[in-house]
C-alpha cells in the first residue's frame, strides 16, 4: 500500500483490478476521437418519432432521425436503442438511453454488417443533447454516465459529464475523422 | 417507535416498478408457472468469435454456470436458479426462462441485460406483479475486449450484476452486487451481500426471510413526501440493506439480520440509473429531486444518530427522517483505493492490511473537494475498527483530478471488515458503505504449479488460509490437502478441456485474490489435448410434454464425477430435476417436461468441469398424452421430524394420474415388487425395500391401466442410530432415569459421520420432543460415531415417550425415546401455544 511520503504522486486514477461489477450496462469508455474513428455515421438531426420491432427476441425502439447534418458516413435515418414495448412484450435494459422526440442531439452512429442494426456507439457516449444559448451558440452536451466503464485493457475507469460548444464538437470531429484509423 | 410484528414484505423500489390501482407492482418472475420454481438460463449455442490468448467458449461458460449458482444459492429465496446448457435461439420454449446471448455489439458497448415481461400486470389484491416473461444478458461476441477474459473475476461479476437484473433487481447504493459502479464491495468470495439478498427475497420470499428483520418510516422533503430517497439501515462492520421510498414518502426495508443499526436517507445520485417507477399510463413517476442526506433522528453528526436495535422477525416502525430539498446532490459516486505492487496497481474498494501498521488509502468522488483542497471535508469511520489519524485527511491535485488522502490507524482488537465511511462538509452527508475492507493479511498469491503424475497438482503460494480456494479459471478445484503455513497445496483440477491453458487464482474469504498483484503474469496449467468429448447416445431422446422421467445419456471423452455434471436440454421447458453419476462416460437424470411445453427438438448438453459436448437439437419434445401417470421424483421421509430415503424408510412421492378409479396401481423399486400403502391420483406412501444399496435406483408405477415412464430415487446412506443417550453426570437416561430440563445431555451416535472428518457446531440440531437444540459441541468417539452434546434449556415438552432425533445438516437420525422431565422431576405435561394460535406442536423443520 502507498506509504505517507510516496502518496502524493499517486493519483488515484490508477487503474482498478479485481473488485469491481458491472453495472446494468458494460460500457468501454472512448474519447472523442475514438467515438469519431468508430462511428459509421455522425449526424446532427431531430427525433422525429419512434416505434419498436422484435429483432431475434430483442425488442429494439427505432428512433426516427430529421436530418441536419450529416457529419460522417452515410446518414442513417433512425437509430436502434434495445429495449421497449412490443405489443405485449416489454424489455427494459437500464443503461440504454430514450431519446425525446422533438430533441436535436449529434448522434454518433455504428452499423453493424452483421445484423444491419444502426446503434449507438458506446450507448450513451455517443448520444450527445445539442441546447441551444441564447447569444445564438449551440451547447453539445452528456451527462456524467452511471455504467460501469472499463478501459480496452479491462480496467475500471471513471467517466465525467461533456460539454462542447457546437462548432468544436463539428471541428473535432472533422479532424478526428481525417485522420481516421477505424478501431 | 414502536417494535411490530413482521407483515407481509412490501416491494421496495429498487425493483422495477409500476404504480397500478394505488399498489407498488414489481415485475418478477411467476414461481407458479415455473418448474419447481426454477428459472433456467441458457447460453446461445453460437458464442463467442473471438477470445484473448488463453481463453475458451468452455471457460466462459463455466463463469457463467457459477454466476447462476450465486443466486441460487440465496437461501431466503423461493426462486431458484439453473444453467440449462446451450440452446439454440430459434427454439421454441413456453416456459419463462433466460437467455445468454454474444452478439455484435457496438463500439464501446461490452454488454447488457435485462428482463421482459408482459405489458399485463397479474392481479392478486396485495400480491399483484408484472410477470417476466423471459430474460436475457447481452454480451459482446469478442471477447477480447472487456470484461474478458472469462477467468477474471470481473467477468464473474458482471454475470452475477447482469443477471440479477434479469431476476428483477435494479440498482442500489449500498455497495452490494446490485450497486452501481461506485458503491460496490463485492467478490467472488462474497458475492451477493445482505441487500442483494433482500433484494431477490423480498420478491420471492421463503419462510425464513420472515426471519430477519424489518425497518419502516416515512421520509418527508419540507412539508412534502420524498419520493424515490434511499433508505440505508447500516451497522459497523457488517452489511447494509436499502430500499426507495414510496410517493407518500414512506418506505420498509426488509430483510435485515438483527443487529444494531444507524438508518440514513440520501437523495439518488444524478447517474443513479434506476429505471421507472412507471405510472399506470406508462409514464415515469417522477422522483422529489435532489435534497440533504440524514442520519435518523434527523442529524449530519453521526454522534447525534440514533442506533436501533432490529429483531428477528420484527418490524421497527415510525422511523421518520425529514430532508430538505437542495438544488443539487452535493456529494455522491465516492470511492476509496488501495495500491499494491509497489504502487502501481489501485483496488477499490480499499483492502488494507491492518497488521501491516499505518496505511495511507484515497479517496475520489464527485464533490469531495475543488482544485487540490477540500474545504470543510470531514471523514470518519461508522465503528472503531479504524480511524482517521489527526491531520489525515489530505486532499491532493493530479492530472486535474483532486483526491483525498486518508491515513488510517487501526484498532487491532476490533473486527476486520468491511468499514463505511462517512463524509460530510458543513452543507452535507455522504455515507460510503463498505469503502475500505479491513484484513489481518496481504493479498494471497500464486507461485507455481506441478503434477504430481496421479492427476492431481501440487500448487505454491503465499498468504493462504486454510479455506483458501484455488481457481482454475471459472472452477474451483478440490483441495486434497492445503498448508497455509508452507504455502503449499495438493489439488485435484477440474476437468479440463483439450488444450485448455486454465489461469490459477486464489481466493481468501477476507475478498483478496491473486489477481490483486498477479493481473498482469497469472501462474497457468496446460491440460493438453485430448479427443473431444462427444455424447453417443440420449435414451430416451424424447419426451411428451408433462411427462416426468429418466433419461440416459451415454458419453465418450468424459470423466465424470459426482457433483461435476451438468446437464441440460436447451429449453426451458424441461428442468433436469437430479443428474447421477454412473460412470465416466455414463449418466441417468431425471428430467422434468412442462405441461404447457413447446414442441421442439432443443440441443441437449453435458458439461463436466470445462469438457462440454452438445448434441445439437438432439432431443424432442413430442404432444402431451392426456391421462398418462407422471411420478414427479421428489421422495420424502414421511415420518414426523424424519428425512431422508434410506432402505426401509416410509415415503411418499407426488405425481398426477397415478391411480386409476377401480384398478390397483403397481410399484416397483429397483425392481422389487413394493406394497403402497395409501395411493390418490396424486400421491402414493410406500415403503421403500430393506436391503437395497444406496446410489440410484428405478422407481417403476403402473396406475393400473399405464405405465408411468421410470424414474429414479436415490438411496440415501442408513441414517445414524443413537447408541446412548447420558446427562452431563454420566447417568444414562432410560425409563427410570429421566432427562431433567437444564440438564446437559451427551448423545452417542454410530454411523453419524466420518472420523477423519471435521463438523462444525452449526451443523446439528437436536430435536427432543419436537423442541430445537443446537448442538453445544461434536466430539469423535470412534470410527464414525461422535458425541453430540446439547443442554435441555429451550421450552421442553415434558412426558415419558419424547422423541429424540439428531439433525446433522438436516439429515436426521433414527429417532429414540425418551422420558423428559421437570428439573423437579416431575412430567406434568406443559401447554404450549404458538404465535399462530396452534398447540405448537408442529414438527420442527431443521
Amino acid at each position: 500500500m502507498l506509504s505517507r511520503v510516496q502518496f502524493c504522486v499517486r493519483a488515484a486514477f490508477l487503474a482498478v483490478v479485481g473488485t469491481f461489477v458491472a453495472q446494468a450496462a458494460t460500457l468501454e469508455k472512448l474519447s472523442m476521437d475514438q467515438l469519431s474513428q468508430n462511428a459509421t455515421s455522425i449526424v446532427r438531426a431531430t427525433v422525429a418519432g419512434s416505434y419498436t420491432s422484435v429483432i431475434n427476441s430483442t425488442v429494439y425502439t427505432h428512433y426516427t432521425l430529421r436530418i441536419a447534418e450529416t457529419w460522417k458516413g452515410v446518414a442513417a435515418n433512425e437509430v436502434l436503442v434495445p429495449g421497449g414495448t412490443s405489443g405485449d412484450l416489454r424489455q427494459v435494459f437500464p443503461g440504454v438511453p430514450q431519446l425525446a422526440a422533438g430533441s436535436e442531439y449529434v448522434l454518433f452512429l455504428w452499423k453493424s454488417s452483421a445484423t444491419g442494426i444502426t446503434h449507438l456507439v458506446g450507448l450513451s457516449q455517443g448520444l450527445f443533447q445539442v441546447d441551444r444559448q441564447q447569444d445564438g451558440s449551440a451547447l453539445a452536451t452528456r451527462a456524467k454516465i452511471g455504467e460501469m466503464m472499463l478501459d480496452a485493457s479491462g480496467k475500471k475507469v471513471a467517466d465525467s459529464a461533456v460539454t462542447m460548444v457546437l462548432t468544436d464538437m463539428r471541428s473535432r470531429v472533422r479532424i478526428a475523422t481525417s485522420t481516421a484509423v477505424t478501431k | 417507535m414502536a417494535l411490530a410484528a413482521l407483515a407481509l414484505p412490501a416491494p421496495a423500489y429498487y425493483h422495477f416498478i409500476h404504480y397500478l390501482n394505488g399498489a407498488s407492482v414489481p415485475e418478477k418472475f411467476d414461481l407458479a408457472a415455473l418448474p419447481d420454481k426454477t428459472v433456467t438460463f441458457f447460453v446461445s449455442e453460437n458464442g463467442p468469435v473471438a477470445f484473448s490468448s488463453t481463453d475458451t467458449f468452455n471457460s466462459v461458460v463455466s463463469q457463467l454456470r457459477q454466476a447462476v449458482n450465486v443466486w441460487n444459492g440465496v437461501s431466503t429465496s423461493d426462486l431458484r436458479v439453473a444453467f440449462g446448457g446451450l440452446e439454440n435461439t430459434s427454439t421454441l420454449q413456453n416456459t419463462p426462462g433466460g437467455d445468454i446471448v454474444f452478439e455484435d455489439l457496438p463500439p464501446g458497448l461490452l454488454g447488457y441485460g435485462g428482463p421482459s415481461s408482459l405489458a399485463t400486470p397479474v392481479t392478486g389484491g396485495a400480491n399483484q406483479f408484472v410477470p417476466i416473461r423471459r430474460t436475457a444478458i447481452h454480451l459482446n461476441r469478442n471477447l477480447r475486449l472487456a470484461p474478458g477474459p472469462s477467468y477474471n473475476e470481473t467477468f464473474f461479476m458482471t454475470a452475477v450484476h447482469e443477471m440479477g437484473h434479469s431476476l428483477g433487481l435494479q440498482h442500489t447504493f449500498t455497495s452490494a452486487t446490485m450497486s452501481t459502479a461506485t458503491t460496490r464491495a463485492t467478490t467472488l468470495s462474497r458475492p451477493v451481500d445482505a441487500d442483494d439478498i433482500a433484494a431477490i427475497s423480498i420478491l420471492y420470499p421463503n419462510a425464513a426471510f420472515a426471519r430477519l428483520g424489518s425497518i419502516s418510516g416515512r421520509v418527508t422533503m419540507g412539508t412534502g413526501s420524498a419520493h424515490l430517497s434511499s433508505v440505508v439501515a447500516i451497522r459497523a462492520g457488517g452489511a447494509a440493506v436499502s430500499a426507495l421510498t414510496n410517493p407518500d414518502g414512506t418506505y420498509r426495508i426488509d430483510g435485515i439480520p438483527p443487529g444494531q443499526y444507524f438508518v440514513y436517507a440520501h437523495p439518488l445520485p444524478p447517474d443513479a440509473d434506476i429505471y421507472g417507477p412507471w405510472n399506470a399510463d406508462g409514464s415515469v413517476a417522477k422522483s422529489s429531486g435532489p435534497s440533504n442526506a440524514l442520519f435518523y433522528p434527523g442529524t449530519t453528526n453521526l454522534a447525534n444518530a440514533t442506533p436501533l436495535s432490529v429483531q428477528s422477525g420484527k418490524t421497527l416502525e415510525s422511523i421518520n427522517i425529514g430532508l430538505t430539498s437542495r438544488s443539487f446532490v452535493a456529494i455522491y459516486d465516492a470511492g476509496v483505493y488501495a495500491y499494491f505492487n509497489n504502487n502501481t496497481v489501485a483496488v477499490k474498494p480499499a483492502y488494507v492490511n491492518m497488521l501491516s501498521g499505518a496505511a495511507t488509502v484515497v479517496a475520489a468522488g464527485v464533490g469531495l473537494g475543488a482544485n487540490g483542497s477540500a474545504p470543510g471535508l470531514n471523514v470518519q469511520f461508522l465503528g472503531n475498527s479504524a480511524r482517521i489519524d489527526d491531520g489525515g485527511i489530505r486532499p491532493y491535485q493530479a492530472n486535474g483530478y483532486t483526491y483525498i488522502a486518508l491515513d488510517l490507524g487501526f484498532n487491532l482488537f476490533a473486527g476486520t471488515g468491511q468499514q463505511h465511511l462517512v463524509f460530510s462538509t458543513p452543507n452535507f452527508l455522504h455515507v460510503l458503505p463498505a469503502g475500505v475492507i479491513l484484513t489481518r493479511q496481504s493479498p494471497p498469491s500464486v507461485a507455481s504449479v506441478t503434477p504430481n503424475g496421479d492427476g492431481t497438482l501440487t500448487i505454491t503460494g503465499t498468504n493462504w488460509n486454510a479455506d483458501t480456494q484455488l481457481y482454475f479459471d471459472g472452477l474451483p478445484s478440490g483441495i486434497v490437502s492445503l498448508s497455509p503455513t508452507t504455502g503449499s497445496a495438493v489439488v485435484t483440477p477440474p476437468a479440463g478441456a483439450s488444450g485448455q491453458r486454465a489461469t490459477i487464482t486464489a481466493y481468501n474469504t477476507d475478498g483478496q485474490n491473486s489477481q490483486f498483484i498477479q493481473a498482469a503474469t497469472p501462474v497457468t496449467y496446460a491440460y493438453g489435448t485430448a479427443a473431444a468429448p462427444v455424447i453417443t447416445s440420449i435414451s430416451p431422446s424424447s419426451l411428451a410434454a408433462g411427462s416426468e422421467a429418466m433419461v440416459e445419456i451415454n458419453t465418450a471423452g468424459f470423466t465424470f464425477s459426482p457433483g461435476q455434471v451438468v446437464v441440460g436440454f436447451g429449453t426451458s421447458d424441461i428442468v433436469v430435476r437430479r443428474v447421477f453419476v454412473l460412470g465416466p462416460n455414463r449418466l441417468q437424470v431425471n428430467v422434468s417436461v412442462a405441461p404447457g411445453a413447446a414442441l421442439s427438438n432443443p440441443d441437449a448438453s453435458v458439461i463436466s468441469g470445462f469438457q462440454m459436448a452438445t448434441a445439437v437439437s438432439g432431443f424432442q419434445i413430442t404432444p402431451a398424452q392426456p391421462g398418462a401417470p407422471a411420478v414427479i421424483p421428489v421422495f420424502s421421509n414421511s415420518q414426523p421430524g424424519l428425512t431422508g430415503t434410506y432402505a426401509g424408510a416410509l415415503v411418499t412421492v407426488n405425481g398426477t394420474n397415478l391411480t386409476t378409479p377401480g384398478t390397483q396401481p403397481t410399484l416397483t423399486v429397483a425392481g422389487q415388487p413394493v406394497t403402497i400403502a395409501q395411493a390418490s391420483a396424486t400421491q402414493l406412501l410406500f415403503q421403500i425395500p430393506a436391503g437395497l444399496p444406496t446410489g440410484p435406483a428405478t422407481v417403476a408405477l403402473n396406475n393400473g391401466v399405464v405405465s408411468a415412464p421410470v424414474v429414479l430415487l436415490n438411496i440415501d446412506t442408513p441414517p445414524a442410530q443413537i447408541t446412548q443417550i447420558q446427562t452431563g453426570s454420566g447417568v444414562t437416561v432410560d425409563g427410570t432415569h429421566p432427562a431433567r430440563a437444564g440438564e446437559t445431555l451427551n448423545i452417542v451416535l454410530a454411523g453419524f459421520f466420518p472420523a477423519t472428518g471435521t463438523l462444525l457446531t452449526g451443523q446439528s440440531q437436536v430435536s427432543v420432543g419436537g423442541v430445537l437444540h443446537p448442538a453445544l459441541s461434536l466430539t469423535p468417539v470412534s470410527g464414525s460415531t461422535w458425541q453430540v452434546t446439547i443442554v435441555l434449556n429451550g421450552p421442553e415438552q415434558f412426558g415419558q415417550n419424547q422423541q429424540v432425533v439428531v439433525y446433522l445438516d438436516g439429515r436426521s437420525s433414527l429417532p429414540v425415546s425418551i422420558p423428559v422431565a421437570r428439573a423437579d422431576g416431575t412430567f406434568a405435561p406443559t401447554a404450549v401455544t404458538g404465535t399462530d394460535g396452534s398447540d405448537g406442536s408442529e414438527t420442527p423443520q431443521p
